[in-house]
């Protein structure tokens, strides 16, 4: 007899891009999920956990880079690294689930499901393990291979790691897969509809170690504890930014009735005594008709009670009003993160963001007005941006001095990455006669190094010199943070490490 | 599964004879015949020995420095067929120890009585990740 029906499990790799530390959705949902099947079952945040226990270790950026990219670690990290996984390998097992559920964010939680899946099969042969998630289902949306032409999902079933694999959305398979204990490779191929969106459960969240979500976070000098929920409102995205690989696995945009969501929160409080609400939605205001419902659903529900934060975008004018601003704070959003990304109305524009630079001051003045905290992701080297229009992007933070943090917080996220399956690294990359620079690549990497004819100034040299001056800037203004600056310019001199070690081969 | 792949020395009057022994289960025995041998690996740490058992000290012709014919085996390769990844190395993941007790680094080749021992974790894609092999 099992214990459970199923643990589901979070694996690392994230960082900790958030000024809330948020509990993560998928093992939550899949809970609920599970629970009104009538099935017992577990989550746990292995992110999170193996987070807390690395952080204060001499060799923590190793591990980092290993998770990241694969990349080999000192001998201290390796051994400190593996008796970890292993521990918590034997931890799973001794939970006697009939199913471990790995959940993988992103490509960076590749390197640990390798090796957690090895590790409990090592353990015990018989455990059965699913995998899902975007990190395992990318390379069947994009087409990409690992090893001797075959995807990464299949390799891992193939080699045993593994005894099944949904690829993208698991809401509607998981239970039978469950129940009937099926083994193989599993995709619906398709999105869940609006009507199967709004009949999902609501999260359940009570068996995460909460005490370990309110660390300060020092990349934001808070000091208070800040654990959030996680919760969806909308799935896919109403833009099809160029250098954004969300429709590769969510191709239309589909959202939850407003007064849903406010009551899915609402529930979270009354239930498991939650106040904190992230939403993952690519965008908070993709439906301006069900924001707008659940706001007003929750200012009068529970006005000023809860908080909640999410990836927000500038609308244009008329679209966004100062109501709308008004009872957005009423309801409880505290702060909003936006993909300004450049300050280049003509970046802008070819990106397909869709706003002007009006439209964006409207956005941070009105923010501002009634006091909800930004903060903006900013790039540099977009594939048409030149020097002016860097310049732009600089004139652009240089504009806002006057909003102190942490009313203001400015995020320079990086260079261009081409992600596979956008637009960019497939329409535009044939267009603007896009090479990729001969660089020995850790996974995922590739993307950063690369050159078009079309815009020789944009070298990767030429990147990484803005990026480092946005990132100065951003510092001198007090929009970022002493560890978030240092964070920065590690991970852009480790990329000027590596292209030019590998260029000089 | 993994191929192990072997390149088979023989006399015109004698072919050479051993075990294969594949996690404590013996697979082979007597006398070599196969190139290529199929192996079921588990998840984890998978031990591989071959033996040479019926070489004698005249079963290596030489004609002046030249060896003409001799009895031995060699291994090419420990290939996993789904990832098309080799295990690695054959002197770092095994070990050579006649039965004189020598332990000899030869690349694969069993050319004195003895046992090559195979020490690999499956699948290799995360035994490659292994620390024995960080330059």
């Amino acid at each position: 007899m099992f214990d459970y029906h199923a643990a589901f499990v979070f694996l690392p790799f994230t960082k900790s891009a958030h000024l809330y530390t948020a509990m993560p959705l998928a093992p939550a949902l899949l809970k609920g999920i599970c629970n009104s099947h009538g099935l017992r079952t577990t989550t746990i945040d292995l992110d999170i956990e193996l987070k807390h226990d690395r952080q204060n270790l001499p060799f923590n950026t190793d591990i980092e880079k290993y998770l990241m990219y694969f990349h080999p670690m000192s001998i201290d990290a390796y051994d400190w690294y593996h008796d970890w996984v292993e521990k918590n390998a034997r931890r799973l097992v001794n939970l006697n689930c009939n199913w471990l559920g790995f959940s993988l964010l992103s490509y960076q939680s590749l390197a640990f499901a390798q090796d957690i899946c090895f590790y409990v099969k090592k353990i015990k042969p018989s455990q059965k393990i699913i995998l899902g998630g975007p990190g395992i289902s990318q390379d069947d949306n994009t087409g990409r291979k690992y090893k001797n032409n075959k995807k990464m999902s299949d390799i891992m079933l193939e080699t045993g790691l593994c005894d099944s694999v949904v690829i993208n959305e698991s809401e509607n398979l998981l239970v039978d897969i469950l129940l009937h204990d099926k083994k193989g490779k599993f995709n619906s191929g398709r999105q869940l509809t609006q009507d199967e969106l709004n009949l999902l459960p609501t999260p359940s969240y009570i068996d995460y170690k909460v005490e370990l979500y309110g660390s300060n976070n020092s990349n934001f000098k808070t000091d208070t504890h800040r654990v959030a929920a996680t919760i969806t409102g909308s799935k896919g995205c109403v833009r099809r930014c160029t250098f954004c690989d969300v429709f590769t696995f969510e191709p239309k945009f589909v959202f939850k009735d407003g007064n849903k969501i406010a009551n899915e929160m609402i529930e979270i409080y009354e239930t498991q005594g939650i106040k904190t609400f992230h939403f993952s939605d690519s965008l908070i205001n993709g439906s301006m008709k069900a924001f707008r419902q659940m706001n007003e659903a929750l200012a009068k529900k529970l006005p000023k009670t809860l908080s909640y934060f999410g990836e927000y975008i500038a609308r244009p004018e008329g679209q966004t009003t100062a109501e709308d601003y008004h009872l957005m704070s009423e309801a409880g959003c505290a702060h909003v993160i936006v993909g300004v990304e450049s300050g280049s109305e003509q970046v802008r524009n070819h990106m397909k963001k869709k706003f002007s630079n009006d439209d964006l001051y409207l956005m941070i003045e009105s923010l501002y007005k009634v006091g909800i905290t930004q903060e903006w992701n900013l790039m540099t080297g977009y594939l048409t941006e030149t020097r002016k229009d860097f310049e732009q992007t600089l004139n652009l933070v240089k504009k806002y001095k006057h909003i102190k943090y942490p009313n203001m917080l400015v995020n320079p996220v990086g260079v261009l990455h081409l992600l596979p399956g956008t637009p960019l690294a497939d329409t535009h990359a044939r267009q603007l006669e896009i090479e990729y620079e001969d660089i020995k690549e850790g996974v995922g990497m590739i993307g950063d190094y690369w050159k078009t004819s079309k815009n020789p100034e944009n070298t990767f040299e030429n990147r990484i010199k803005w990026w480092l001056e946005l990132i100065e800037l951003c510092y001198d203004q007090n929009f970022l943070t002493e560890l978030r600056y240092e964070n920065k310019k590690a991970i852009a001199k480790n990329m000027i490490l590596h292209w030019n070690k590998q260029k000089k081969k | 599964m993994i191929s192990l792949e072997l390149v088979i020395g023989r006399l015109k009057t004698k072919t050479p004879e051993g075990k294969i022994i594949f996690n404590d289960s013996v697979i082979h025995e007597g006398a070599y015949t196969s190139n290529m041998i199929a192996l079921n690996p588990i998840t984890g740490t998978n031990t591989l020995k071959i033996t040479l058992e019926n070489k004698n000290d005249d079963d290596t012709k030489l004609i002046g420095n030249e060896i003409k014919e001799d009895l031995y085996i060699r291994v090419i390769d420990i290939k996993c067929e789904i990832t098309k990844d080799s295990a690695g190395h054959l002197d770092t993941i095994g070990h050579y120890q006649t039965e004189k007790g020598e332990d000899l680094k030869t690349y694969g080749f069993i050319s004195y009585n003895g046992t090559y021992t195979f020490e690999f974790d499956y699948p290799f894609f995360v035994f490659h990740k292994n620390k024995i092999f960080y330059q």
